[in-house]
């Protein structure tokens, strides 16, 4: 049952099929997820190859992954806004967002490949990751940075039919989970075949193991993450890496033009997990009110309590707009191909949904444990997991919170006014 | 081997509220449907994997079935058939709905949840076969084996099992513990709104509707808390707790 009676709306409505997917996301998500989540988190925290692959392949027969890409290469043939109400189910159920943000790259990261990838290389990969055989993310940070995408320094030479790519990439996710999957996998990545500065960039599908079997001159990096546990993040070196030309994605040196379009998309999607993590945090709260006395009143009696709670629940109200909006506008873009929409119309409203989700989640977290109190300092409770993980969004995964605002202001004030 | 699954559309009994004045149920809650409709779908879907055919789901309810129709369709029946118009919610009424819609067409099997999650009367199975003149087997907790127009199933009838078979056309009505239902996955959602829907109104099947008893109340059962408050130091009071847990459990 759930805790809070949330107010009818009538503005953020859905279909009749959205509607009975989500209750279908729910429901799979209560049998195979929330029973399990806290247990991945710990196990994958001792140990970050302890993979939860079974989780992955329960998701994955159930359809959670590539879900607006197409049947012919195994996607689910859904919209965007179904996978925007997956990833807030998921993570709903989940609220490490571990399982969310793998199904969530894997969602995002596989329909931009189709979008700007070639034939062979979507007919090769897409079924695979909607299977759950592989992973597929995407790999743009270097050691110097995440921010400056226009500035990374991994170099691809072209010889013949392929690329030969050296360069270093770090804060990666999935790392792990590439090596251990039964295909394998790899990342939407980005590197120089031009000159300086983001028009000398091309993108790659760059699969670090594929059928098994792993590519020569890629050596890997595990890192020990805070939280998040269930999914890993590592680094990895590339050595005279051959990349097919096939995986060439779009043009040459248009490569920051497709990743940039594929981040609008994955934004949507981790804003959606975000909100997920927020409708569970408060509910958290709303339970611990009705129960919890202080100075024999209940705790919510207390001003200082419960108005700010509302103002967090607003704050969750108004993310979920922006998380749908966002979602809604890509649906038109990318699913209807309504020619009234451009792909850079998605920037403000995926850069607002991004900024204000994640922020929104962490800051919860950190107010639902202070009324907790002492209990949710404690690992017993699993509150500290939903503000461990959302944190990573806020630290700048997927886009720093400051690049968003970045965005924001240069579309909205003008880019000659913010120089 | 053409198989009706007489499905139920039900409150969403995890959002229903009570009034605490009054014991009042607050009903405007969506529906799903039930729970052990899902277990019957669940059964016809895994004999029709097994022997091909056709699932047609079968229902009465409000105009929201409409809606909630999909739930089986997506699960995995092939088409749906029903009345939209039936607000009566006697066990007598539906049995002889059902059946008209049943009558319409021949089918090798019909599969029922033994009773349903919001009122539980148990008597849909028998009162469809009864209606239609076939055989039945109530509490299925086990389909053994459907061939050579015969099916073999396992009743539960808690304090032993017993093994039945039956020729069929014939009406089975299954229990929670056989088998888990699927959940339906987005392609199938999407595929469901495809499929075919024959939606008849009462008149559609000569029905007039006829009350056979009134419902004078339906109110949440009043619980009367012991509110036994224990005291004295810890060791005392778990003592006392522990007492009482072996008392009373």
């Amino acid at each position: 049952m759930s805790v809070i009676d949330f107010p009818k709306n009538t503005v953020l409505t859905f279909s009749e099929e959205e509607e009975l997917f989500r209750e279908s996301v729910r429901e799979f998500c209560q049998r195979h997820i929330a029973p399990n989540w806290v247990e991945v988190d710990k196990r994958s925290e001792q140990n970050p190859m302890d993979i939860p692959v079974d989780i992955i392949k329960k998701m994955a027969d159930q359809g959670l992954f590539c879900i607006p890409c197409s049947e012919e290469y195994g996607g689910q043939g859904g919209s965007y806004t179904m996978a925007t109400i997956a990833m807030e189910e998921i993570a709903y159920a989940d609220p490490s967002v571990a399982l969310a943000v793998y199904a969530l790259l894997n969602t995002g990261w596989p329909f931009a490949l189709e979008l700007f990838g070639t034939e062979e290389a979507c007919q090769e990969i897409i079924p695979e990751v909607a299977a759950g055989r592989a992973f597929f993310g995407i790999a743009s940070t270097e050691p110097q940075g995440g921010s400056d995408v226009a500035g990374l320094k991994t170099r691809a030479e072209k010889k013949g039919d392929v690329y030969i790519l050296n360069g270093e990439k770090t804060f990666i996710s999935g790392v792990g989970e590439v090596q251990k999957l039964e295909w394998g996998g790899g990342w939407f990545t980005l590197a120089r075949t031009g000159g300086e500065g983001h028009k000398g960039l091309s993108a790659f599908a760059l699969l670090a193991r594929k059928n098994g079997e792993l590519s020569d001159g890629w050596d890997p990096t595990i890192y020990e993450d805070i939280g998040r546990h269930g999914l890993t993040t590592g680094g990895f070196r590339l050595t005279d890496f051959e990349v097919d030309s096939k995986y060439l994605i779009g043009e040459e040196n248009k490569g920051f033009y497709h990743v940039m379009e594929g981040f609008n998309l994955a934004r949507i999607v981790v804003a959606a997990a975000t909100i997920g993590a927020s409708r569970w945090l408060l509910e958290q709260a709303v339970e611990w009110f009705r129960t919890r006395k202080l100075f024999g009143r209940n705790i919510s009696s207390f001003q200082g309590v419960s108005f700010k709670f509302a103002d967090m629940y607003a704050r969750w109200e108004a993310s979920r707009y922006f998380v749908y909006r966002a979602s809604r506008l890509a649906d038109k873009i990318y699913i209807e191909k309504d020619p009234s929409y451009k792909p850079l119309d998605l920037n403000v409203p995926v850069a607002l949904a991004k900024n204000y989700g994640p922020e929104t989640c962490v800051d919860l977290a950190e107010e639902v444990m202070k009324w907790y109190g002492a209990y949710a300092y404690t690992k017993e409770a699993p509150i500290f997991r939903a503000w461990l993980g959302p944190f990573s969004y806020v630290i700048g995964a997927e886009g720093a919170q400051n690049i968003m605002r970045l965005i924001i202001a240069r579309d909205i004030i003008g880019r000659d006014y913010l120089k | 081997m053409k198989i009706a699954v007489c499905v139920k559309e039900i409150y969403n009994l995890e959002q229903v509220k009570i009034v605490r004045e009054t014991r009042e149920p607050i009903l405007d809650v969506p529906k799903k449907l039930d729970d052990l409709s899902r277990n019957a779908l669940e059964e016809a879907i895994k004999i029709r994997e097994k022997l091909g055919g056709e699932i047609v789901a079968i229902s009465a309810g409000s105009p929201e079935l409409r809606k909630t129709i999909k739930e089986a369709l997506a699960m995995g029946a092939d088409r749906a058939a029903i009345v939209t118009d039936f607000t009566e919610s006697s066990p007598e009424s539906a049995a002889l709905v059902l059946s008209r819609i049943l009558e319409k067409d021949s089918y090798d099997l019909i599969l029922l949840g033994d009773a349903s999650s919001d009122d539980y009367s148990g008597q849909m199975a028998s009162r469809v076969a009864e209606t239609l003149n076939l055989p039945q087997i109530t509490f299925v907790s086990e389909i053994r084996e459907v061939s050579d127009g015969k099916i073999t199933c396992v009743r539960d009838m808690d304090d032993y099992i017993e093994v039945v078979e039956s020729d069929l056309p014939c009406v089975v009505s299954v229990t929670n513990e056989i088998n888990e239902p699927r959940i339906p996955a987005l392609k199938d959602i999407l595929k469901a709104s495809k499929k075919p829907v024959e939606n008849f109104s009462l008149q559609d099947l000569g029905i007039e509707i006829s009350r056979s008893y009134e419902i004078v109340e339906n109110l949440a059962p009043a619980v009367d808390r012991k509110q036994e408050v224990i005291e004295g130091e810890a060791a005392e009071v778990a003592g006392k707790i522990a007492e009482i847990i072996g008392r009373e459990v």
